[in-house]
């Protein structure tokens, strides 16, 4: 869901993707861990009157393996459907 | 499957998520009341033209600033901050090239007004008001509906659209300046009203949070 926020918007801070997600806090910050260890997000903190904000980018990686993602789910989908 | 995620759903879905929060409905309704109100500005002790100005201008300027300051100052701490794609921003210049059409197209109709040619082609009474808001009040604000797909705007442009052509209906009852306060200022009020309504529960969706 993280990925597909991401794919279909250019960046969203940290707080936007919660709400979509409706995931906690912590559990988002995880999933966010996660994601930029593999290379799949770029996570830019910037200070934003006075408060930390967390802006989230899909990275050129990360756009092309979700891509695969979804070409190889389809061709899975498809062959099933067969 | 969370991986048959509709994308173009997804987008759009968050891309309606920016109209929920009634600032939109505020504003346009502030734009609509501030013509409703343009005819009383001879209460500055200005010559009324003048004063319709000032009046217009300051309200345009006040809906302008609360559009931008509420998205600012009450949207962003609630929901967060989006940028949207490559997509959005096509649909925004051409939104932008349409918007100076209008500017363009008013101008026009403005000096067809003038030079007397809605007499020429003999079109009067009711005809005029009808068509000069509907062309000029309808069409644009449906055309900004579809491009920002805020489809409560349809309904909005309709009403305001019908305004002229209500103010003439009341003339005869009430008089001017009236008429126009009874027509276009009241849709503007009926509108904020709705938009605060938005407020008040979007409000109350998401309260500030401390990041």
């Amino acid at each position: 869901m993280i990925i597909s926020l991401l794919y279909v918007v250019e960046s969203a801070d940290f707080l936007w993707i919660k709400g979509q997600t409706k995931l906690t806090d912590g559990n988002l910050s995880s999933h966010l861990s996660k994601l930029e260890s593999a290379g799949y997000i770029t996570v830019e903190k910037r200070i934003k009157n006075k408060k930390t904000n967390t802006l989230l980018k899909l990275s050129n990686g990360g756009r092309k393996a979700f891509e695969e993602y979804r070409k190889h789910l389809t061709q899975i989908l498809e062959s099933t459907n067969k | 499957m969370e991986d048959q995620v509709d994308l173009k759903g997804l987008e759009k879905k968050a891309w309606r998520s920016a109209f929920q929060d009634g600032i939109w409905d505020i504003y346009m309704g502030l734009l609509i009341l501030g013509l409703g109100v343009a005819p009383f500005g001879d209460i500055f002790g200005l010559p009324a033209e003048l004063g319709s100005m000032v009046i217009v201008l300051f309200w345009n300027t006040m809906a302008v600033l609360f559009l931008i300051l509420g998205k600012k100052l009450i949207t962003v701490p609630r929901i967060g901050y989006v940028k949207f794609g490559a997509k959005r921003k096509k649909a925004k210049k051409r939104l932008l090239g349409f918007l100076l059409f209008n500017v363009i197209l008013a101008v026009f109709f403005l000096f067809i007004n003038l030079s007397g040619l809605f007499e020429t082609l003999n079109i009067g009474g009711l005809t005029q008001p009808l068509l000069v808001g509907l062309l000029l009040i309808s069409v644009p604000l449906s055309i900004l509906a579809y491009f920002l797909e805020f489809h409560r705007l349809y309904v909005y442009a309709i009403f305001f659209g019908l305004g002229f052509f209500i103010s003439e209906l009341l003339y005869p009852l009430v008089g001017s300046p009236l008429d126009i306060f009874l027509s276009l200022g009241l849709e503007g009020i009926a509108v904020i009203l709705i938009g605060l309504i938005y407020l008040i529960k979007f409000l109350r969706k998401y309260p500030s949070t401390k990041n």
